[in-house]
């Protein structure tokens, strides 16, 4: 089961920035984008001025005690409602705080010029300017953003991109360009920077992952709708009951005994505040390794060439692979043992010598005997081939080519300059992906794999997975991209990730999952953290989405359920001093009139408190029918939001007349 | 003649409208949803027309009287007899002049034997003139069961005939036909407006049971977005929005307490009912409020316009709308919309949709009067 992150309120620094926040946010501007919370806005406002000249003009319809509590609840109302939101919105700032830290400075090596790398001076990274030359060796991290002028190694870039396997970064080429925050793990180079602090690829995330506050989803429009509806409704209601009480007052011959600080209470009381959460899904995003695949290429077939025995260039791409302890490598020497038997040999059999992988050659291998095994990509060892006067026959490149265009990787294996074939690495699938898609698309959900890979190989895979489609060569802007094309079409994106380059996309995203393997910056940038990153949780990300529509569906009951006892408390209040037999609908038995009205905008300030817990952890999803889960939640939120305020409004009154207030 | 064509082309216009929003849900992926004036011709030519001869002729079988004069005196099947106080002498022996109850004369009793009885364009507002003294809150003519079963009828399907006189009746009494036309015109509603109202309504509830089971709204099959949305509001709420606001002006006016014909919360009832008369389309009235000023006129014109045509133009918006949309497969996780859970849930949303709205003014009006 997917776990939810720890909950936002126990995290106190949280709890802090969001009670700032909700003081913060009482700008009017912020305070007019929510039509409800403004209408709240307006009445603390309103009340406040009522109070103000009552207190130095003596007038007022109201006592002026009873008007200054009434403007202060309708505050703490506002503030409330504030920090509920600050609550959910501290989520997205954390993601940018986590990035933050991963951008740590570092020492650089700095050197003037490519050449001379033994004259260097260290300098902290942030000190770094366009332009300037560091030296970087294995063991590492790259100081800031820049290209490769000197030099190949491989390079960690797992914190960026959440690929485990090390990626090769030499001068010259489009494999020149490196990261900052990256660590290199063999040889060295020489980066020229090319972009200075505050301008960087982890500059750039933060200010995406800032930016990308998640758009309104239709479901949350429509309810806005609904909502602001209900909202001019109850406006409606509130003033017309005021010419009404002056008419019946006329009517009835007396003062008119209502006064427009409880009816601006009424107001309030009605109004139904609910609080932020996300919708349903019919969009799934999913990152190519780790979700789709098991992330590491294992060894399929081997293709002799040029007339070579398959089991020859079994046997010799197991030799080159006996010391290579990466999963490729193992994979290689599995296969050649299932499918020709070959045992295992050891490395001191035969006195041989292994070649490692560098990232200038780009190849390893074995020496024994004046054999010489080497495999590594095509064109590196169609190099070395040539190099050593042999051929490298089209045969060869018509079959690398064809590898390639089936999403796999071809390793050329040679032998004494003499290419024996080639080895068909594959993209492994998981077990049970292609069903799970299925299913998915049975729930009417499109599911889009995105990955680094070029067209050609997404293509293939994602053919073989039964994905619907596809994001090849995806930047982190593509993938940002693409999500708000969707959003904006009205889809509901839910995306898993696992690098620092997902986290942008992750934040704008509805439903944001990380892999546990991904990065920090990955997994606070989703609203929850998929513990065993397996891809059989797909359906757990549905069923979050679900979860967080119906929680704002629950809450919006609850709310406007909670308005019945409200008229109870108020309605009598209001108008007992026109008709004193509407005491008798004072079922609750409130202690007098004022009581009352304080007791409902009390409870209805509380409310927003209490409801936040559960706004957060959201309604439980159960496996039952529709209508099953229906009658449960309107259950529970409907009649529970009926019986809870008569409850906690009498409690309250009980409170109040204990403590003397009223 | 002018009014009798309107009898006619009201309701066709309620089941145009209605059709149209049918062929919004039926329809897949189609660009129109139907024309106008034929739905119109064929509703009147097809179903109304035959529909009301076979009723005129029904009704007269049954010895209603059918004539075109204003009003026509026609005789009792068996006259009746009131004391000189005016109270009716149910039970008594009447021969001639001489009315005997329980074995005793009656002095100065009056015996009525025949009743005038309006007719024309009025017989839809068949008032019944009550015979000699003071019958105020006496249902004498059809009893208290027959009276107050039609007051439903007539409030709860947009008919706004009466058979007693609503102003008179008990204060709950009074609220019962009140509150069914605030609920805007959806328990039987009018032709064609009564359903299309109710499936406003169960967008509205589609949409908050969807929520409620985390699954995207749809209804028939089609989804239901922002847009749609939309305009369901405005059709649920056009009617309280529009009986609010103009009985909350009217409140303000002092001159319109001199259309009262009584005081307290009874006079503010017959405020209330006009425009709730007037909000549900509806007709009938608290009679003693005289409403024939030009404030009231206008403004309750006005509500009734707003009342009718938002949600006609809501109804007609969401059916052009949904025409253009594809078909949903049924699949398990589908909300059931055919089963007494949706259709308690409906119930629901009605009724505090209508109490939320008018919980505060009736409170002033009927339960004030009732709880004195």
């Amino acid at each position: 089961m997917a776990e939810k992150q720890k909950t936002a309120l126990s995290d106190k620094n949280m709890v802090m920035r969001a009670i700032k926040d909700s003081f913060i946010k009482l700008k009017p501007k912020t305070q007019a984008g929510n039509p409800v919370m403004l209408l709240v806005y307006l009445s603390a406002i309103m009340t406040t001025g009522l109070w103000l000249v009552s207190l130095f003009f003596g007038i007022g319809d109201a006592p002026t005690g009873y008007t200054c509590a009434i403007a202060v609840i309708l505050w703490f109302t506002v503030l409330f409602a504030n920090f509920a939101e600050a609550i959910a919105e501290g989520r997205g700032k954390a993601q940018a705080d986590s990035l933050r830290k991963a951008k740590k400075d570092v020492d650089a090596y700095k050197i003037s010029s490519p050449h001379k790398k033994d004259q260097g001076t260290i300098v902290s990274s942030v000190s770094l300017k366009k332009g300037d030359y560091v030296l970087v060796k294995a063991g590492e991290q790259i100081p800031g953003d820049g290209e490769v002028v000197d030099g190949a190694a491989s390079v960690d870039e797992s914190a960026i991109t959440g690929e485990s396997a090390p990626v090769i970064r030499e001068s010259g080429g489009d494999r020149s360009a490196v990261t900052g925050g990256t660590t290199v793990l063999s040889d060295w180079i020489v980066v020229k920077i090319t972009s200075e602090a505050g301008e960087t690829f982890m500059d750039k995330m933060i200010a995406m992952v800032e930016g990308a506050n998640r758009k309104k989803t239709p479901n949350e429009i429509a309810l806005q709708i609904f909502l602001v509806a209900l909202s001019i409704i109850f406006i409606m209601v509130t003033m017309s009951l005021y010419t009404y009480s002056i008419f019946s007052a006329k009517q009835a011959g007396i003062e008119n005994p209502t006064s427009i600080t409880t009816l601006v209470a009424l107001l309030v009381c009605l109004a139904p505040t609910t609080i932020e959460a996300a919708g349903d899904v019919d969009i799934l995003m999913l990152d190519k390794t780790g979700t789709i695949t098991l992330g590491n290429r294992r060894a399929d077939a081997f293709i002799p060439v040029d007339g070579a025995s398959e089991r020859e260039l079994a046997d010799a791409a197991q030799l080159s692979s006996l010391a290579d302890e990466t999963p490729e490598g193992r994979s290689v020497v599995v296969l050649a043992k299932e499918e020709f038997g070959i045992r295992e040999r050891k490395l001191s059999d035969k006195n041989m010598e292994f070649v490692p992988f560098t990232a200038i050659t780009r190849m390893s291998g074995v020496n024994y005997d004046g054999v010489e095994i080497r495999k590594g990509a095509a064109d590196a060892i169609k190099e070395y081939v040539v190099s050593g006067g042999g051929t490298y026959s089209p045969e060869c490149d018509e079959i690398v080519k064809k590898i390639s265009s089936k999403g796999g990787t071809p390793l050329v294996v040679a032998k004494n300059h003499i290419v024996l074939g080639v080895i068909y690495l594959k993209d492994i699938i998981k077990d049970g992906v292609k069903e799970k898609f299925a299913d998915l698309r049975k729930m009417g959900i499109k599911t889009i794999m995105i990955t680094g890979d070029n067209p050609l190989t997404a293509a293939a895979i994602a053919a073989e997975a039964g994905v619907d489609d596809f994001l090849a060569e995806a930047t982190p802007e593509g993938k940002l991209e693409m999500i708000r094309d969707f959003q904006k079409k009205g889809h509901l994106v839910a995306m898993t990730g696992d690098g620092t380059n997902d986290a942008p996309a992750l934040a704008q995203a509805d439903v944001a999952v990380a892999m546990n393997s991904g990065t920090q910056a990955a997994k606070e940038a989703g609203n929850m953290v998929d513990l065993d990153s397996s891809p059989t949780k797909l359906i757990d990300i549905v069923r979050i989405g679900k979860q967080l529509l119906m929680t704002r569906g629950s809450l919006t009951t609850f709310s406007i359920s909670n308005d019945v006892a409200k008229y109870f408390a108020i309605i009598p209040a209001l108008f007992m001093g026109l008709y004193p037999g509407l005491g008798k609908l004072n079922i609750m038995g409130l202690y007098s009139p004022q009581s009352a009205v304080l007791s409902a905008i009390i409870y209805n300030a509380l409310i927003i408190i209490a409801l936040i817990p559960l706004a957060l952890k959201g309604v439980r999803y159960r496996e039952v029918s529709a209508g099953k889960l229906l009658s449960g939640n309107l259950l529970v939120y409907g009649h529970g939001g009926i019986i809870t305020p008569f409850i906690f409004i009498k409690l309250i009154d009980i409170l109040l007349v204990i403590c003397g207030i009223v | 003649m002018g009014l009798t064509v309107q009898n006619f082309v009201t309701p066709a216009t309620g089941i145009a409208v209605l059709y149209a929003l049918f062929r919004g849900f039926t329809r897949v992926k189609g660009k129109g949803v139907g024309n106008f004036w034929k739905d119109l011709t064929r509703a009147t030519l097809y179903v109304l027309i035959p529909l009301s001869l076979v009723c005129a002729l029904f009704i007269a079988s049954q010895g209603v009287p059918q004539t075109l004069k204003t009003a026509e005196s026609v005789e009792l099947t068996e006259p009746v007899a009131f004391d000189s106080e005016g109270n009716y002498l149910e039970g008594a022996q009447i021969n001639g002049n001489v009315v005997t109850m329980n074995g005793k004369v009656v002095e100065d009793a009056e015996v009525v034997t025949e009743e005038i009885v309006p007719l024309g364009m009025a017989a839809s507002q068949v008032a019944i003139k009550q015979p000699g003294g003071n019958m105020e809150g006496k249902e004498a003519r059809f009893g208290i069961g027959s009276s107050s079963t039609w007051a439903v009828w007539t409030t709860a399907a947009s008919n706004g005939s009466v058979n007693s006189m609503h102003d008179s009746y008990t204060p709950i009494g009074g609220m019962i036909p009140m509150l069914l036309m605030q609920l805007g015109e959806v328990v039987f509603g009018g032709v064609g407006c009564g359903l299309y109202g109710m499936l406003g309504f169960a967008i509205l509830t589609v949409f908050i049971a969807g929520l409620m089971v985390g699954r995207t709204p749809e209804y028939l099959g089609k989804k239901i977005e922002p847009y749609e949305m939309k305009w369901a509001v405005l059709v649920c709420l056009a009617t309280p929005i529009a009986i609010l606001v103009f009985s909350g002006i009217a409140a303000a006016v002092p001159a319109v307490a001199d259309s009262l014909n009584n005081s307290g919360a009874h006079g503010f009832s017959e405020m209330l009912y006009a425009y709730s008369s007037a909000g549900g389309n509806n007709g009938s009235a608290f009679a003693g409020f005289n409403a024939n000023t030009p404030f009231l006129n206008c403004t309750i014109g006005v509500t009734m316009l707003i009342a009718r045509f938002l949600p006609i133009t809501g109804i007609l918006a969401i059916a052009g709308s949904m025409v253009q949309k594809k078909k949903l497969a049924v699949t398990a996780g589908t909300l059931s919309t055919s089963n007494g859970m949706f259709v308690f849930l409906l119930i629901v949303i009605v009724l505090l949709i209508g109490a939320l709205s008018f919980f505060p003014a009736l409170a002033l009006g009927p339960v004030a009067e009732f709880l004195g």
